[in-house]
């Protein structure tokens, strides 16, 4: 009897190992056309399923593989943010990076070309010289190092305050155009029990918190500091970004964000706004296809947008922003000529007019707008982008290490640590890793 | 039959080889005993004694694994001990094996003890206490976030009701008191499986030591101090080891509860590690920190030897 029983118990825990073996092929890719003639590219892009324009993209790849010349099949593979990064360098460090990736501008790409894991794409921007027109200026120079092109951008992105129009009109806000106006609206908004603004800060999202002290810097000393940080001339703990931080401050101390926000995470701190329990909410404009998701965003019709006014008048308009969304062909594909036809095919008008209508993608392509098929929060967003006159790259792309650092000491300046202090560090070990 | 060696303490030994006529040809036979050696040795040299060779060589280079490396020869070791997040990671480490030594040493030892004198609902406690041990590393470590969260975790609910509402607070977001919450989640996981150890070393005391021990009139506490703990000390050795080396290698809860935040307070090595390599593509100096590790885990063996000596060792 007990030998039954144990052999019994044993043949489940087997059964168990098995079922773990079956599923493994279903999980990445949704593409079912593996029994087409024609090579496969694998591509890996940034998305995880909850994310709306995850959606657009497939289609996307599924219209490329129905129709391109070359007969190739894209075999996509999307990978949540917070997994991405620790997945490509695995894979590129192992050799077995796919053949088109998502990547990050600046000093991400870099380390990649240094490596020399990632095509020079410069021959046919040369070739097609109305495709490399077609990109707005400041876009393909991100990307472009050594005088060649490496990564192709399809979107760009700044980071802006998403605000909940019913709860302004309701206490009788109007969007803040200067910074004391910011504060009051705040005020008011903590006066009447409303959360003003959700944040999130745990280790992961770190990022969150550093766009906001980024924005406010930007606001105080503009494009210069950035620009002088990326190239060394400025340090990390100039007066501008410790004022930043100052201020950061006395807003986490004057509760404009939702109680033990140092403990929420960024899906949590999104959560809080799209079910109408924060007024306001700072993050990029991918954000959009979310927000503008009745299924998610519970006051999806009530959400609008504003570039947070900037602490001195003078530096109006600059805001966190970049590409976003840009591919890179790495040296393991072997048909390149196909990998940037699709490229090609992404950043085509018609392409970029879906992912834009539909799913908020604001083009990096210069393109005719028909802003009736804009979504609301869409057209708001883009009036937002259209009036800065610089985007500052979030610093985790300009320089994978110190930037990382800094989202770090972000959020000990949210814990309350002194900012001087914590910047002074920051500054010291970027001296030391020169 | 056999062959007659020389005299003295190898002929039993070749006697019984005799009896057992196919055991002399294999136990005997030193190519034998490679032959069956080999593919577990095989195995082991491929997925252990490699990577740990080629990390100690990774450690002397400066490298992101995709370009040449530079070499740098004991550059990694020496920044490493200059740089104040890993002496900050490895104070850490110490604190976390300190806790679990409190924690799964004398505390596991006083459960162990109460069970093996069979205390009401002995074999309760013992299932009950093991329980955390086998739930897997990242539930323990999701649950015990939440129940540290600062809006609507247990820990702050609790303060709250006993009133001592001013004690809450964010308790994984302080950069003071984050580790000791997690070293306290590790305390609290592992107690039961040394405990079960220790009790089966209690297990094996021959019971006739204690009914001498009545009959001389001997205290609990006297019989525990002399017969109960010399007798465990060479379990207490194994156990002590274990207890060391798995707080110095521990990751599964720092990563899962703080990811090693905020700003690195809560990082530990193996953490610290991961962040230098796969975030920073530092490889070469995350190797060194590998290295570091394994070099503290084996001093530990020494250590722990020393401290448990017993006669029979000697």
């Amino acid at each position: 009897m007990k030998r039954g029983i144990a052999i019994l118990l044993t043949g489940a825990l087997c059964l168990g190992l098995l079922a773990g073996c079956g599923n493994k092929g279903n999980a990445d890719s949704s593409s079912s056309k593996d029994s087409k003639e024609g090579e496969v590219l694998s591509m890996m892009l940034n998305g995880a399923a909850s994310d709306a324009y995850v959606e657009g993209y497939q289609k996307l790849i599924d219209a490329f593989n129905e129709s391109n010349e070359y007969g190739v099949t894209i075999k996509p593979e999307f990978v949540s943010n917070s997994d991405y990064k620790t997945k490509l360098t695995t894979m590129m460090a192992s050799d077995s990076e796919p053949d088109i990736i998502f990547t990050w501008e600046l000093g991400y790409l870099e380390n990649f070309v240094d490596g020399e894991k990632i095509e020079n794409l410069q021959k046919y921007l040369d070739e097609d010289q109305e495709w490399a027109d077609s990109f707005n200026s400041g876009t393909l120079e991100q990307e472009t190092y050594d005088g060649s092109v490496y990564g192709i951008p399809t979107a760009q992105c700044m980071a802006t305050m998403y605000y909940n129009k019913g709860i302004f009109e309701k206490y009788g806000l109007s969007v803040p155009t200067t910074y004391d106006e910011y504060r009051k609206v705040c005020d008011t908004l903590l006066e009447n029990g409303v959360t003003p603004v959700a944040l999130a800060s745990t280790a992961d999202d770190a990022w969150l918190v550093s766009q906001y002290i980024q924005q406010l810097s930007d606001g105080i000393a503009g494009n210069e500091l950035f620009e002088g940080i990326k190239a060394g001339t400025k340090s990390w703990n100039d007066d501008a970004m410790v004022q930043a931080a100052k201020l950061f401050q006395e807003e986490v101390d004057a509760g404009y964000f939702e109680k033990g926000f140092t403990g929420v995470s960024g899906s949590e701190a999104e959560a809080l706004f799209q079910s109408g329990q924060a007024a306001m909410y700072f993050n990029g404009t991918w954000e959009i296809s979310n927000l503008n998701n009745k299924d998610v965003c519970q006051v999806a019709d009530d959400v609008s947008c504003f570039t947070m006014p900037p602490v001195d008048k003078v530096n109006a308009n600059v805001s966190v922003g970049s590409l976003d969304n840009s591919f890179a062909v790495t040296k393991n594909c072997k048909n390149v000529d196909a990998a940037v036809a699709l490229l090609k095919y992404w950043t085509n008008a018609d392409n970029a007019a879906m992912l834009l209508y539909d799913y908020g993608r604001m083009p990096a392509t210069k393109f005719d707008l028909d802003e009736s098929k804009l979504s609301s929060l869409s057209k708001d967003a883009i009036t937002c982008f259209n009036e800065q006159t610089a985007l500052t790259p979030w610093f985790d792309r300009m320089n994978t290490d110190l930037g990382n650092e800094f989202n770090n000491s972000s959020i000990a300046i949210a814990n309350g640590e002194d900012p001087q202090a914590t910047l002074d560090n920051l500054q010291k070990y970027a001296e030391a890793n020169e | 039959m056999g062959r007659r060696l020389c005299g003295g303490s190898f002929c039993a030994h070749n006697r019984a080889f005799e009896r057992g006529g196919s055991m002399k040809s294999v136990l005997g036979n030193k190519k034998s005993i490679a032959v069956f050696v080999l593919p577990a040795f095989i195995i082991y040299a491929v997925f252990a004694l490699f990577p740990i060779g080629y990390n100690v060589y990774m450690s002397l280079f400066d490298t992101n694994l995709m370009s040449p490396g530079k070499f740098v020869g004991l550059k990694n070791y020496i920044s490493l001990f200059q740089d104040s997040t890993f002496t900050h990671a490895l104070r850490n480490n110490i604190l976390m094996v300190v806790g679990s030594l409190i924690a799964h040493m004398p505390l596991a030892m006083f459960f162990a003890n109460a069970i093996f004198k069979k205390i009401k609902g002995a074999a309760f406690f013992q299932t009950v206490f093991f329980l955390p041990s086998v739930i897997c590393g990242v539930a323990v470590g999701l649950t015990w976030s939440f129940i540290y969260n600062g809006n609507y975790g247990l820990l702050n609910a609790f303060l709250k009701l006993i009133g001592l509402g001013d004690l809450q607070q964010v308790w994984l977001s302080n950069k003071n008191l984050a580790l000791f919450c997690i070293i306290i989640v590790v305390m609290w996981q592992y107690v039961g499986y040394h405990m079960i150890i220790q009790l089966a070393a209690m297990r094996n005391i021959d019971s006739s030591y204690y009914e001498a021990a009545e009959i001389d009139g001997a205290t609990a506490w006297q019989q525990f101090k002399s017969i109960t703990f010399p007798m465990i000390k060479p379990i207490l050795k194994i156990d002590a080891v274990l207890i060391i080396t798995g707080s110095l290698k521990y990751y599964d809860l720092v990563a899962v509860m703080t990811g090693g935040g905020p700003n690195h307070a809560t990082d530990v090595m193996s953490t610290y590690m991961y962040y230098e390599a796969f975030n920073i593509l530092k490889y070469g100096y995350a190797c060194a920190i590998g290295v570091i590790l394994m070099l503290l885990c084996i001093c530990s063996v020494g250590l722990s030897n020393k401290v448990f000596k017993s006669e029979k060792d000697s």
